[in-house]
């Protein structure tokens, strides 16, 4: 595409904006789920969602957005669900049973995907984007998708910022002074919900869980102050999204994924470096 | 519920009848009932594992329990919660967690259901009283993380403080805290007393109960004797406690 015209390109910058809306969501919420030490639990619905995606192209015959993030949806959070079963009932440490969770969701998936391929629809190959992702497959309806549920986490987080704060930081204190700590853990798994289907499109199921820890890790580093870890996550987020973006739309075959986490892994080895010679020159 | 026939004395803040705590089948405290004095400071003693935690949580509704708790004028914890202060151990929050002292303190002002939960002149007015009165006023744009273990449980009493409440409920403030920092809790622990408030304490060093406490409840997986200070702090009470080798059982209840 020349230079000159991509300026003018409504449908790419309306492309970057739903990019930033996803970075954004999965800033903020990344930062409250690495806080409640429940980052597995991002990585768990992640890789949940990809039976369902499978399934609900094989029941619609459709790749529209549309139809495959309900299967998303309910696909990952039946894998959380069954990692919480595991613990409550089954008696499985928390740790085993998302590792027992999400590969065999993610194994289901992988199988189904490759009956999916044998059969050979013409509208396969758009699946294999939620593998390793793929910002120039998202077309111009799916980013009005991405952005609706991406700005109804902000709208969210702003709603129960204070509450949600009490409930991460101290949750049997909030749960006296009458917070409604089933409804903030409820919310705080729907955040985390949205922000990984919104992103398994960009990422795909086995990276999209980096893009809520990695700026979260990363922002720890600069500052004890909440609302400014939530920005410098955001922040983070975003020129990782964009940046691996923009690499992966300017040349052939390069996935999305792959190159977000690039960029996240450079901000979060910065910030682990500068935690680990400030304590050093103590 | 709240329309109940509960009759409740008028000195009593607490009720507890036949409170009973278990996990998995297992009893962990044996039918309780006693009651915890209005405007008085209560300690809550006993072993390890004689369910001083247990009775803390049940009277939060913390962890499930049967029989029956009713606080002053009959009412329920829903209906306390407003003018009820708890302060958990220290241990069981993450202090690294990214908040200033002040912040902290002023969750004990957030109103829970309300969306975008603004702080009006008041509660800022409560927050700076708090932060005063456990001498943190310094330490107030601090990190969390960068204070010592006694700070850091005088910021959870100055959280309970903000809220202006009449009872308050504390577990183990005393552990693994610097001289400087106990004195100031036992302090504010007599005057909240002096003003009429009620303050329910966990507690483990026996040392100090005779000289700061009114009332004590002595459990040992039931409730092994209840009354006044100088009453149950009599060493053939105790040592029938503490040194049973065995955990012995009621067997009159």
């Amino acid at each position: 595409m020349p230079e000159s015209l991509w300026i003018h390109d409504a449908g790419l910058w309306w492309l970057l904006f739903g990019l930033i809306c996803i970075a954004v969501s999965c800033g903020l919420t990344g930062v409250f789920l690495t806080l409640k030490g429940e980052a597995l639990n991002g990585d768990v619905m992640a890789h949940g969602v990809l039976p369902g995606i499978v399934v609900a192209f094989m029941v619609s015959g459709s790749r529209d957005l549309i139809w495959l993030i309900p299967g998303a949806a309910l696909s990952g959070a039946a894998t959380l669900w069954a990692k919480r079963w595991l613990v409550a009932t089954a008696k499985v440490r928390p740790d085993s049973a998302a590792a027992i969770t999400l590969s065999v969701f993610y194994g289901l998936g992988i199988v189904l995907l490759s009956k999916v391929r044998q059969s050979g629809t013409a509208a396969q190959a758009g699946l294999d984007r939620f593998l390793f992702g793929s910002a120039a497959a998202m077309l111009t309806d799916e980013v009005w998708i991405a952005v609706i549920l991406t700005l109804s986490v902000v709208i969210l987080i702003s709603a129960y910022y204070k509450g949600l704060t009490v409930f991460v930081f101290d949750p049997e204190y909030a749960a006296v002074a009458g917070f409604p700590v089933q409804r903030l853990s409820f919310l705080l798994t729907f955040l985390t919900l949205i922000c990984v289907i919104t992103g398994v499109q960009l990422l795909g199921v086995v990276l999209v869980a980096s893009l809520l820890v990695a700026p979260a890790v990363a922002a720890s580093a600069w500052t004890h102050a909440l609302h400014i870890r939530l920005i410098l996550a955001s922040i983070f987020a975003c020129m990782a999204v964009l940046g691996g973006g923009l690499i992966s739309a300017s040349g052939d075959g390069l996935p999305t994924g792959p190159w977000v986490v690039v960029i996240l892994s450079f901000f979060a080895f910065i910030g682990i470096g500068k935690k680990y010679f400030v304590r050093k020159l103590r | 519920m709240s329309g109940n026939t509960a009759s409740i004395k008028s000195n009593t803040a607490i009720a507890l009848q036949a409170v009973q705590v278990s996990y998995d089948a297992i009893v962990a405290l044996d039918s309780v009932t006693t009651d915890i004095p209005l405007g008085q400071m209560t300690a809550i003693i006993g072993p390890n594992g004689s369910g001083k935690s247990s009775l803390l949580k049940a009277i939060l509704q913390l962890v499930p329990y049967s029989g029956r708790i009713t606080f002053a004028q009959g009412i329920t914890l829903e209906q306390m919660r407003p003018r009820l202060a708890y302060v958990p151990q220290r241990i069981l929050v993450d202090w690294h967690f990214p908040v200033s002292v002040q912040d902290v303190v002023a969750m004990g002002r957030y109103k829970p259901g309300a969306f975008f939960n603004r702080l009006s002149a008041q509660d800022y007015e409560a927050i700076k009283e708090a932060l005063a009165e456990t001498g943190l006023t310094a330490f107030a744009k601090r990190p969390v993380g960068a204070l010592s273990g006694g700070q850091q449980q005088r910021v959870f009493i100055a959280r309970a403080l903000a809220r202006k409440a009449d009872l308050f409920i504390l577990d183990e403030p005393f552990s693994g805290i610097d001289s400087a920092s106990e004195e100031n809790i036992w302090q504010i622990a007599k005057a909240l007393t002096a003003a009429g408030k009620t303050l329910v304490m966990v507690h483990h060093d026996l040392q100090s109960v005779a000289q700061h406490f009114d009332h004590v409840i002595l459990l040992n997986g039931y409730c092994a004797a209840a009354g006044p200070v100088h009453e149950v702090m009599q060493p053939e009470v105790l040592n029938a406690v503490y040194y049973s080798r065995l955990p012995s059982s009621p067997q009159h209840a």
